[in-house]
């Protein structure tokens, strides 16, 4: 048999580039009903035609079924059993027809002729089924061989073409037996260069005089494979960082015949790898310094993790944070709630959040205030990271500033009340005296005295808005009654300007009368000093159904526009044209904003331009400072009341 | 007939110039270094009392209390006097019938006293 199918398969080679028409017909694997028919007629003709060609020659007419045998053969093999049986059926009708006696009869007369047709059906029947057999073995094996080289041919292609896998096969001693593309970019050599070379070439110095390359060899025909990670040597000299993967090759008879080497290059890998652990020690190192608090977590509020001195600050222990023992709401007063909430919004909205000042409370149920600021992590996470700063210290340390003020300034207005009292009843004696030389000097001193207690609760009043603690005394009033009186105490004692009012509002505010009086006084005062040479101050007040405002006019020196914005900021003062500077610290309008603002009031400046020089001198256009002030809600009431009816 | 006023203040120039001012508006003056030697002085004739806040031993406006509390003085009015700016919030805190920041001006010295006075 296996000899048969030898020759067959010599006989019968299929086409491997598709030149052979007939044969591609003849040899598909599943041919049509049709092209099977016509094989088993064609054979069976085929078979006739030769028994008529060959048989006066050949004698045969005892042997009718002489080539039909032949026929039948060749259409089981090239068409299949179906051809086959076509062909033994056909033969048999044509050839016991002619040739069996009776001839030309169809009827099956004699026992020698039943018998010779059924051995002839029984022969051609084992043929065409052992034809049947090699075929379909023969097709089977040809398809698993194309499949085969395909298969090669795909992976050839695959491992040739791989850029980024250094892919080769080195013999059982470590020489370059096959090259491929990507070892190519990574190595630098070309395929000409290296095949052939000892594969220590890739190797440094040091790891050849370790004998690294013999023993990764070693360890890959003893372990099954080797697998390392090292520097490894470019042509141009160059280190690279590779993972390397050495796997033995064995013949079918068990003989290592090679190993397979796949070399990937993590130099990029390993730089970023290396880049992200720095800058991961880096954070570390920032989280452990403890120099202020750190604390990671989640926007639900768990913190996640903490850094000792946040830790310390709250007065939890580490396994207070393992065991998410630690909730924000836990650790916050609830009148931080929504500040804190405040913040996680700005956070993701912007990434960030404002620092704020706010409180903790620790374990032990103290509280401890701290600065606190938080970042998100990556716009993916829902974690923030958040920086806290003890401020206790600096608390205390105001507290202390606060103390020391308020102590320092009643101990320097209780000598200013004696210096005051004995100047005025000193007055009060030279008038009575008519020495008016002595009551102009003591006139003088009061003045003096009198400034010096302004800057004395001026710098109070900065202290106490800096502190937070400006207290209000609020209660209704009329503005204009306020504005009234201090526009005559200031004017009793304002010889230069005349202090013109315009307008009235006839309502009520509810404020503290004091300090707005305190504001009206500033306002005012400055006009008087920053228009020397002028005549007249100018105070306009109107209303409308929410708020009223005051304006504090002059012609003076003007302010410059770049110079505005700083007006109202402490120690903020405006020299002359001529840098010519006014007495005062800067801090009348600064604490006049203060006191409007906790007012829920407004005040601004308005000062067009510097001043202009023209034909008749420089004209002066002045500043005009205003402030506005909600009208009492008692008196919107009224106003709206009145309107409906 | 001449109104009697205690001034109560540890400072001796203060105690000074309020003597001199008040003496120009015709009142008797009993003066007092602190609480313990007003208590000591006090009389039916007070008809107000000028009390300094910040003074050794008991404060201004704790002896406020202690004279409120007592059915014999709670009617004396009392007017605290001092340098510290939140008087006013002292002064109705404690139940002080009016206030006088320091320095002030004789003038509005004479006016309290005459507002207050009985």
């Amino acid at each position: 048999m296996a000899h048969l199918y030898d020759i067959l398969r010599n006989l019968i080679t299929l086409p491997k580039k598709g030149n052979d028409r007939l044969s591609v017909v003849l040899f598909r694997t599943r041919q049509s009903p049709l092209t099977r028919y016509v094989i088993g007629i064609i054979a069976a003709l085929a078979a006739f035609a030769l028994k008529l060609l060959l048989s006066p020659y050949l004698k045969l007419e005892d042997n009718p079924f002489l080539f039909s045998i032949g026929a039948v053969m060749v259409s089981a093999v090239f068409g299949g059993f179906g051809s086959g049986l076509i062909t033994t059926g056909l033969t048999c009708l044509f050839l016991s027809y002619i040739y069996l006696f009776p001839v030309y009869n169809s009827q099956i007369v004699t026992t020698a002729h039943v018998l010779r047709v059924s051995l002839y059906i029984i022969e051609a029947l084992g043929i065409c089924w052992i034809a049947e057999m090699m075929r379909s073995a023969l097709l089977q094996s040809e398809f698993k061989t194309e499949q085969l080289e395909q298969s090669e041919q795909r992976l050839r292609l695959m491992i040739t073409g791989v850029k980024d896998y250094a892919t080769y096969m080195l013999s059982p001693e470590g020489y370059v037996k096959t090259w491929n593309e990507g070892a190519q970019r990574i190595k630098g050599y070309t395929d000409e260069e290296i095949i052939g070379k000892h594969y220590s070439i890739f190797f440094t110095v040091e790891d050849i005089k370790n004998r690294m390359p013999w023993k990764a060899l070693q360890r890959a025909v003893t372990q099954g494979r080797a697998q390392d990670e090292g520097w490894r040597l470019r042509k141009n000299g160059e280190m690279f960082w590779a993972r390397v993967t050495i796997v033995p090759v064995y013949d079918e008879k068990g003989k290592l015949i090679g190993f397979t080497k796949l070399t990937r290059d993590l130099s990029k890998y390993r730089e970023s790898n290396e880049a992200l652990r720095k800058s991961e020690a880096k954070f570390r190192k920032l989280f452990d310094s403890n120099i202020i608090g750190i604390f990671i977590g989640n926007m639900g509020g768990v913190i996640q993790d903490a850094n000792d001195a946040y830790l310390r600050l709250i007065g939890y222990s580490k396994e207070d944070l393992l065991s998410k023992l630690i909730s924000w709401d836990d650790i916050t007063p609830k009148e931080y709630t929504e500040r804190d909430q405040q913040a996680i919004k700005e956070v993701e909205k912007n990434g960030v959040c404002t620092i704020y000042e706010k409180e903790y409370i620790r374990k032990d149920g103290k509280k401890v205030p701290v600065i606190v600021g938080y970042a998100s992590l990556d716009d993916n996470d829902d974690r923030c990271i958040g920086f806290v700063l003890d401020i206790s210290e600096r608390k205390m340390l105001e507290q202390r500033k606060d103390e020391f003020i308020s102590i320092a300034s009643h101990e320097l207005k209780t000598p200013l009340t004696s210096i005051k009292a004995f100047t005025q009843i000193l007055l009060l004696h030279v008038q009575r005296n008519n020495d008016d030389k002595s009551v102009q000097y003591l006139t003088k001193m009061e003045t003096q005295i009198n400034r010096l207690t302004n800057l004395v609760s001026d710098l109070l009043d900065v202290s106490r808005i800096q502190s937070g603690k400006l207290e209000l005394h609020e209660e209704a009033f009329v503005f204009d009654e306020i504005l009234e009186d201090v526009i005559e105490s200031l004017q009793l004692t304002t010889q230069t300007h005349k202090i013109i009012c315009e307008g009235k509002t006839g309502q009520r505010v509810f404020a503290d009368k004091n300090r707005i009086e305190q504001v009206l006084t500033n306002l005012i005062t400055n006009a008087v000093k920053y228009s020397p040479g002028q005549d007249a101050i100018y105070v306009k007040v109107s209303h409308d159904t929410k708020n009223i405002t005051v304006c504090v006019q002059d012609t003076g020196i003007g302010i410059p526009q770049d110079k505005q914005d700083k007006l109202f900021q402490r120690f903020s003062r405006v020299e002359s044209n001529h840098g010519e500077r006014f007495q005062g610290l800067g801090l009348g309008l600064y604490i006049s904003a203060q006191i409007i603002q906790r007012h829920n009031g407004r005040i601004w400046v308005e000062s067009p331009t510097h001043h202009e020089k023209t034909a008749e001198g420089e004209k002066h256009y002045g500043s005009t400072f205003c402030f506005s002030l909600p009208i009492s809600l008692e008196n919107r009431l009224l106003a709206t009341i009145k309107k409906v009816i | 007939m001449t109104k009697t006023i205690y001034i109560v203040d540890d400072d001796e120039s203060i105690l000074d110039v309020l003597s001199i001012m008040l003496k120009e508006g015709n009142y008797n003056i009993i003066r007092a270094k602190d609480s313990v030697e007003l208590l000591s002085k006090l009389d039916e004739k007070c008809s107000l009392i000028l009390l300094d806040v910040w003074m050794p031993g008991k404060s201004g406006d704790e002896t406020v209390r202690t004279l409120k509390n007592d059915k014999k003085t709670k009617h004396i009015p009392i007017v605290l006097l001092s340098a510290l700016n939140d008087l006013p919030t002292i002064a109705n805190d404690c139940g002080a019938d009016g206030y006088l920041q320091k320095p002030f001006d004789m003038q509005e010295l004479l006016d309290v006293v005459k507002k207050y006075s009985k």
